[in-house]
């Protein structure tokens, strides 16, 4: 009986040790990802998040559908969807007809990248300036960080300020009671901006104040740019002029002496660079959770022609496009190809300025060529823009004639001088001159439908572009209906998710 | 098991008795149902653990003191004890232990007999299990009892089965807690179904609240084979091997009505021939992929033919031996099955072996084992997913593609972006591999009389090892890779756990008898993940499918995390005269899976029992009434999976998700982020369960019925809860959400009658389950089930858990008048940009609009009631079982046909020959060229789930005792079967059964592989 005992005993106490422990055994700190609460203490922590922030930018295509020129240009009269049958990104296809509906995969995915982006932003502005300085990280650089983030939170903003109006103003992490935000008004959305481009930009570096391994970071002229940029789609003349006015004084951009430059490998982060989406080569296939969000573009593959380029033939330039170019204009074989066999409802014409031609891809699907957000051209076309509408025609005339004498090349039997053709002498000639530059020369760059909304005259345009459109084309093109194409709808499954989020107006 | 600790009791219950004058005493046993000699039946003599057993004619011979106790027993017989008078020749008859109330039931660490249960247990026999031939023990219990729905995720080989036990208890993880041999495990794809000797399902919260915080979704304990006492040797040779072919296909345009369709006149001049309408029609002649000379005209491609394998074959051999002594027994088993998937490629193996041995180390001491080692490979195809799956672009390519050029290239589709159903299966090289040993060693220690003391440690080892090769190869501009790719991971589990129970058996003065049960439990596991890939390998030849093969490109990851639970269980059983029963458990849970405001967790249960039929008014019902037993339990059970980290929000760092390119030269940089949030108050879901039950038995026990209603609150349910864009996560954040609530009856009934040389039996099980959202906590619908830019479920208060949503169609507009006359009460037009073959929509809020507002419960996925029943006779030598099962009143979201009734770029269903193409022509498939919307979610997609399945028949014929004898065996059966031999249903689709992609992701058909019709033939062989 004794040794029973003695039995029991040893696996009771054995027991019982695990019980004294038992708050060690039960703590388990996870493994791999470090947690939040000791997260944000240090200069590499605030690098990290800071770059983190920029990761949505890359997004597009799989889950997070998204280029500028799925919505700037196939939705305006510059393109047609393309690709292998109307069904083929049959959302697209929609949106291009004013016939999307708030169940639009794209403008959902597009949406919800937007604020993870924003999320990101946010915790980077949120959390770095209570980091001390250390080794990683002076003052200078965390200034910078903190400045580079609001920068991405202002662009990320403008991107879904165009495309929806106002969204909800989100800044910080916000906790579940918080979640249904309702949308903000558009002016506050764009105060918002105003407000954080302008506190980033005396902490953000110059261009060439970065070392090279940190090429791709935002810097002052892009933030400048893009506030300029901003002040120009709510009419502020003197503002964007202004911001103009510092952009150029800063003497860090030009213009590529050949414009097609702008578009090849060699020519990335060049002179004319004021702000890219950076690519690089992607050489392996997807690997764990890669999904498109890695390295590479799709928008290679997707645009090159489905025939002599083996693409996907998306972004179909229109023959109202082709049309707009004035004879012999450099900037058309630049941006456009073909004819080459085309699917359906096409020209034949393709876009070539991130086809990449010649270039061997190593992956399937993704490419190595970096996105142009905004090329010094469109600073000289905005600066143009703005001094017409505040009445300085000379400084207008002037950057305009940069932009032209540009694309020249040179040949000076082509793109005479303003004024030149139909367009008179006066400021409304000058107006028509400088819109009708922006569209041949940022052509098939995702600007063409938020200028023809920003000026105004979106209705017009679209359904005389339409009218003009071949028959198999036209008998998919609804109306452009005015006070609703304008801007596109919330998105279903976001009203579903958030009932405070009200509609677009004859959604 | 049972028998086993039966024995035990009773040998140190009667340790002390003496006795004196011998005698030699002989007999034969036979059994009581078909009056056989009974080989190997255990003969003790009572109070002592000396004793013989029965030989090969049932004859025995023993010598024992006069006036002795000998005590007869046998697995799945009742037990008989016989003093020794006079007669030296004992003709003794064993009977089965059919509805024998005294029956012992494995409940949470312990029996009990079934008597004195006091909670909703359900019991399966190992022989109910064996009749399903199928790879896996959950597949077998399908239909076979009352309250549990078993739903075949796919009819893929390997791939793992839905089971839910009194309906869907969360819309977190709602699968059951397995325990093998008391090892805890959440899944048993190890298991070999012939290993199983007892299994049963706890129902209640009586039964499961012993689990605590892993018991709300139901328990199901299984006990494996074991040894006897005898010394004779059991050796059982099972083996069936059978084929597999689809049972339905759907009815595609062939080549001649898909090109009229898309506009293809003979007669038209445009084109000399069909090839060149081809080539035209779909701008082929510059496509770099398409040879320039294919003659389309002879090809009419049944491409469901192609991708479905005809007679795939299914085999599986077992062999298993159990014998041992008075101090050891042993029982040991082989195993292998392997099954042919039913889609071209898929397939599955798996050996299995299995070591269970005992041994009484001394009169109180026993200690022992039960070691399972499984191997199983298998190789997948892509199924179940709306954008890339096998079947899905099997109904969608045109009959005109041939599968693979004269060149032998697999084509691309010549109508759109579709890949060919063959590139998905011969480019891609899916293997996996899973080495998993599960295993317990335990100690039983019995000092005094009736007190136990229990210590066992049991552990669950996996190795998975996954591999992938693509080679390089172009199809088309979407199906190619520009250089071959190799993918290799490794994956390792390991888990321990540690219980220790003590357990107090008394009765008092006869009447009062008490069972305390106290306990600890330790579990700990985890799981580390390393993998690799690269690309450019020179030869594609599979000997050089290995990383160091491969020269660029490579990439490595690795990952890992741990869980812990510690846990305090107790539990009282007092039972008065075996006619008053309560029950109480109490169970204490500490998870690392929570923070540290709400690591533990305590559930509590109670139960009461009435065995009517012992009472004194009763006994003039006796004679009718073998048993009438009515129970009340009640308790509360939690649920814990929720993942290991929910309770702290995560960076995520590295390159996936957060990298960016930065510098010159470019290269990836890493970031950090959190993808999701965290909620620190995170606390544990619980589950509030009531049941009333009724136990009778008529008839001389020939009758028996079970009965019980039930209600399950599931309260504080936790839930990855979709959030609005605006919140800028990845991934959902877990939230405590709300409440939900599921209650229903379920019903099993069982008659069995004999008639000489015939005997019968009939029985069934009926379940109901009403699932309804009592609230949400506050919170908002919870949308599921993505399907192209819809979700197609919704959550939402007053409803079943993830009910369809979608439009109501109303018809289709005719012609101009009926667009322009479908106004609101305003004389607003509701659709004024449909066209004539558009559908119109149900406008439900009299607004002038379709949109999300208009989108109704279109019904769930939930069925109202499950059912099974079976029949089986028996005539002398042969025998006969008959199974059906079904499911009735549920709704699947038929997504098959976005495609086959879809704008017509893909092949369509023959239906849509007599969809809308001018006035008058069709109400309900509208014109394929119209708008998008068409395709919108709405009732034309929500077809009644309900089947009727023929799920098992089986004709068996055993050798006459004599002639087995004869050629050396002491039984052989022989039967041929068939499976899923018959199903009627409404559904059109390739198959009812749906499983459950994730969560609230139900009743939604994505191209699933559809359920095998089989026929096997097989047989039992016993030495």
């Amino acid at each position: 009986m004794r040794t029973r005992i003695q039995h029991i005993l040893v696996i009771v106490f054995a027991a019982l040790l695990i019980t004294a422990c038992s708050e060690d055994f039960l703590n388990k700190e996870p493994l791999v990802d470090n947690v939040i609460e000791n997260f944000y203490k240090t200069g590499s922590d605030a690098i990290y998040a800071t770059n983190a922030a920029y990761t949505p930018l890359q997004w597009e295509f799989n889950n997070t559908y998204f280029s500028e020129w799925m919505l700037g240009d196939i939705v305006s009269d510059d393109a047609l969807k393309g690709g292998n049958s109307t069904s083929d990104m049959g959302d697209l296809f929609l949106l291009e007809n004013f016939n999307g509906t708030p169940s639009n995969e794209i403008l959902l995915e597009f949406y919800r990248a937007q604020y993870q982006g924003i999320n990101r932003s946010n915790l980077a502005i949120n959390n770095i300036p209570a980091i001390p300085v250390d080794e990683d990280m002076d003052e200078s650089l965390k200034q910078r960080l903190i400045a580079e983030a609001k920068f991405l939170r202002a662009f990320y903003y403008f991107r879904l300020v165009k495309v929806f109006g106002g969204v909800p103003k989100v800044t910080r992490s916000l906790s579940p009671s918080e979640y249904a935000m309702p949308r903000a008004h558009k002016d506050t959305i764009y105060n918002l901006i105003y407000k954080d481009l302008l506190s980033a930009i005396p902490h953000l570096w110059k261009k060439y104040d970065y070392e090279p391994e940190d090429m791709g970071r935002v810097t002052k002229g892009a933030a400048q740019a893009l506030l300029m940029k901003a002040y120009l789609y709510n009419k502020r003349w003197d503002d964007a002029r202004a911001w103009g006015d510092s952009i150029i004084a800063s003497s860090v951009y030009g213009l590529n002496n050949s414009y097609a430059d702008n578009f090849t490998l060699a020519g990335e982060n060049g002179i004319e660079s004021v702000f890219e989406i950076q690519y690089m080569e992607e050489p392996t296939s997807d690997y764990g959770e890669g999904n498109g969000f890695t390295r590479g573009t799709f928008t290679v593959i997707l645009q090159r022609t489905r025939v002599s380029n083996l693409g996907w033939g998306f972004n179909h330039p229109t023959t109202d496009l082709i049309n707009e170019y004035e004879p012999s204009d450099p900037r058309k074989d630049a941006t456009i190809t073909g004819p080459d066999a085309d699917v359906y409802l096409g020209n034949g014409y393709h876009s070539k300025k991130y086809a990449l031609t010649g270039y061997q891809l190593a992956h399937p699907t993704r490419a190595p060529l970096n996105y142009k957000v905004i090329r010094y051209a469109d600073v000289l076309l905005m600066y143009a823009e703005a001094a017409c509408e505040i009445g300085d025609l000379g400084a207008a005339k002037l950057k305009l004639e940069e932009v032209r004498n540009r694309a020249r090349q040179g040949n000076n039997t082509i793109l005479p001088e303003f004024p030149y053709g139909s367009y008179t002498d006066d400021q409304a000639g000058l107006r028509q001159a400088i819109r009708h530059e922006r569209r041949v020369e940022l052509a098939m760059e995702g600007q063409r439908f938020f200028d023809l909304v920003r000026w105004g005259i979106a209705p017009q345009v679209m359904n005389a572009y339409a009218e003009n459109e071949s028959e198999a084309v036209k008998a998919h093109i609804q109306p452009f209906t005015e006070g609703k194409h304008e801007l596109f709808p919330i998105p279903e499954v976001e009203r579903n998710l958030n009932p405070n989020l009200d509609q677009n107006p004859n959604y | 098991m049972k028998s086993r600790l039966f024995l035990t009791t009773l040998l140190s219950l009667f340790a002390f008795a003496t006795f004196a004058q011998t005698i030699s005493v002989s007999g034969t046993v036979i059994s009581g149902d078909d009056k056989s000699p009974l080989p190997g039946v255990s003969i003790i003599k009572k109070g002592t653990s000396e004793g013989t057993s029965s030989d090969i004619d049932g004859k025995f011979t023993i010598s024992v003191n006069k006036g002795a106790t000998l005590v007869f027993s046998f697995v799945g017989y009742e037990t008989q004890e016989i003093a020794v008078n006079m007669d030296t020749y004992l003709n003794i008859t064993l009977n089965p232990q059919n509805l024998d109330i005294d029956e012992v039931v494995v409940i949470g660490y312990g029996t009990i007999k079934k008597s004195d249960l006091t909670g909703s247990v359900a019991s399966i026999s190992s022989n109910s299990i064996k009749e399903s031939r199928v790879a896996g023990i959950d597949q077998a219990i399908q239909g076979k009892a009352a309250g549990v729905t078993v739903i075949a995720n796919s009819g893929q080989p390997g791939s793992p089965v839905t089971v839910r036990v009194r309906g869907i208890g969360t819309v977190n993880n709602s699968d059951p807690l397995y325990v093998v041999d008391g090892v805890a495990l959440s899944n048993i794809a190890f298991l070999n179904p012939s290993d199983i000797k007892s299994m049963e399902i706890l129902k209640d919260a009586s039964a499961t609240a012993i689990y605590g915080s892993r018991g709300a979704n139901g328990v199901i304990l299984i006990t494996t084979i074991s040894g006897n006492k005898s010394s004779k040797i059991n050796t059982t040779f099972d083996f069936y091997t059978g084929i597999q072919n689809k049972w339905r296909t759907l009815d595609m345009m062939n080549r001649e009505q898909y090109a009229a369709f898309k506009g293809y006149d003979p007669n038209d001049a445009t084109y000399s021939s069909f090839s060149d309408w081809v080539y035209g029609n779909f701008n082929l002649v510059n496509n770099p992929y398409i040879p320039t000379d294919i003659n389309y005209e002879q090809y009419d491609t049944d491409w469901q033919e192609v991708v479905f394998r005809d007679n795939a074959q299914i085999s599986n051999f077992h062999f298993a031996a159990d014998g041992g002594n008075e101090t050891s027994s042993y029982a040991l088993s082989l195993g292998y099955f392997n099954q042919e998937g039913i889609i071209i490629a898929s397939n599955f193996k798996r050996l299995t072996f299995r070591v269970n041995t005992s041994h009484m180390l001394s009169k109180y001491i026993k200690v022992g084992e039960n070691l399972s080692f499984s191997n199983s490979r298998n190789r997948g195809v892509a199924t179940n997913n709306e954008n890339y799956s096998v079947l899905n672009s099997a109904i969608a390519f045109a009959p005109w593609d041939p599968v693979k050029y004269p060149n032998g290239r697999i084509t691309p589709s010549t109508t759109t972006n579709l890949i060919n159903p063959i590139s998905m299966i011969e480019n891609q090289n899916p293997k996996e591999e899973w080495n998993r040993l599960v295993g317990n060693f335990f100690v039983d220690i019995t000092p005094i009389k009736g007190l136990t003391f229990k210590s066992d440690v049991g552990t669950d080892i996996s190795y998975g090892d996954a591999r992938n090769f693509k080679p390089k190869y172009y199809i088309s501009a979407n199906d190619y890779m520009a250089n071959n790719f190799l993918e290799h991971s490794y994956q390792k589990y390991f888990s321990w756990q540690w219980e220790n129970t003590v357990t107090y058996k008394h009765t008092f003065k006869d009447k009062h008898d008490i069972t305390l049960l106290a306990g600890m439990t330790a579990q700990e596991g985890t799981w580390d993940f390393l993998g690799a890939s690269k690309t450019h390998i020179p030869n594609e030849s599979p000997n050089l499918w290995y990383l160091d093969a491969a020269t660029q490109n490579a990439t490595a990851g690795g990952r890992a995390w741990e869980w812990s639970m510690l846990s305090y269980l107790g539990r009282l059983h007092y039972s008065y005269a075996s006619r008053y029963m309560l029950t109480l458990t109490m169970r204490r849970d500490g998870s690392s899976r929570f923070g540290a405001n709400n690591k533990w967790g305590m559930f509590p249960s109670a139960a009461l029992g009435w065995n009517v039929h012992q009472e004194s008014f009763f006994a003039n019902l006796a004679d009718k009434i073998n048993t009438l037993k009515v129970t009340l339990s009640w308790g509360q059970i939690g649920n814990q999976e929720i993942g290991n980290y929910a309770f702290t929000t995560l960076i995520n760092g590295g390159t996936t998700f957060v990298g960016y390119v930065f510098g010159v030269p470019q290269a990836l940089i890493a970031g950090a982020a959190p993808l999701s949030n965290a909620n620190k108050d995170l606390k544990w879901e619980s589950t509030e369960q009531s049941n009333f039950g009724i136990d009778l038995a008529a008839l001389n026990n020939r009758l028996s019925l079970t009965a019980d209603y039930y209600i399950k609150d599931t309260k504080d349910m936790l839930v990855a809860v979709p959030v609005p864009g605006n919140v800028g996560l990845r991934y959902n954040p877990i939230v405590n959400a709300g409440s939900l609530r599921n209650k229903g009856f379920e019903f099993t009934a069982e008659f069995k009658q004999t008639h000489g040389d015939f005997s019968y039996s009939v029985g069934g099980n009926f379940t109901t389950v009403k699932n309804k959202v009592i609230s949400l906590g506050g919170g908002e619908d919870i949308y599921s089930a993505p399907f192209f830019g819809e979700f197609l479920t919704r959550t939402r208060k007053g409803d079943p858990i993830g009910s369809f949503y979608g439009y109501e169609i109303a018809g289709i507009f005719q012609d101009k008048y009926d667009v322009e006359e479908y106004v609101n009460s305003k004389g607003q037009q509701i659709q004024p940009t449909a066209n004539p073959g558009d559908f119109k929509f149900v406008n439900q809020n009299d607004d002038n609009k379709i949109d999300a507002n208009d989108k109704v419960n279109l019904g769930s996925p939930i069925p109202k009631f499950t059912y099974g029943f079976n029949a089986s006779l028996n005539y002398k030598s042969v025998d006969f079982q008959i199974f059906f099962q079904g499911v009735y009143g549920n709704k699947i979201f038929n997504g098959n046909k976005y495609f086959t009734e879809g704008d017509g770029y893909t092949n369509l269903s023959v239906d849509m020959l007599n969809a809308w193409s001018g006035k008058g022509t069709s109400n309900t498939l509208p014109n394929p060229a119209g708008s998008a919307n068409n395709r919108l979610a709405s009732s034309r997609y929500i077809e009644d789930g309900s089947y009727l399945r023929l799920k098992n028949v089986q004709l068996g014929y055993t050798l006459p005792d004599a002639t087995a004898k004869r050629i050396g065996l002491s039984r052989l059966r022989v039967y041929v079967a068939a499976t899923n031999l018959l199903t009627i249903t409404k559904y059109t689709g390739f198959d009812p059964e749906i499983g459950v992609t994730n969560g609230l992701d139900l009743g939604v058909d994505r191209g699933t592989y559809p359920q095998a019709r089989t026929f096997t033939i097989g047989a039992t062989v016993n030495i």
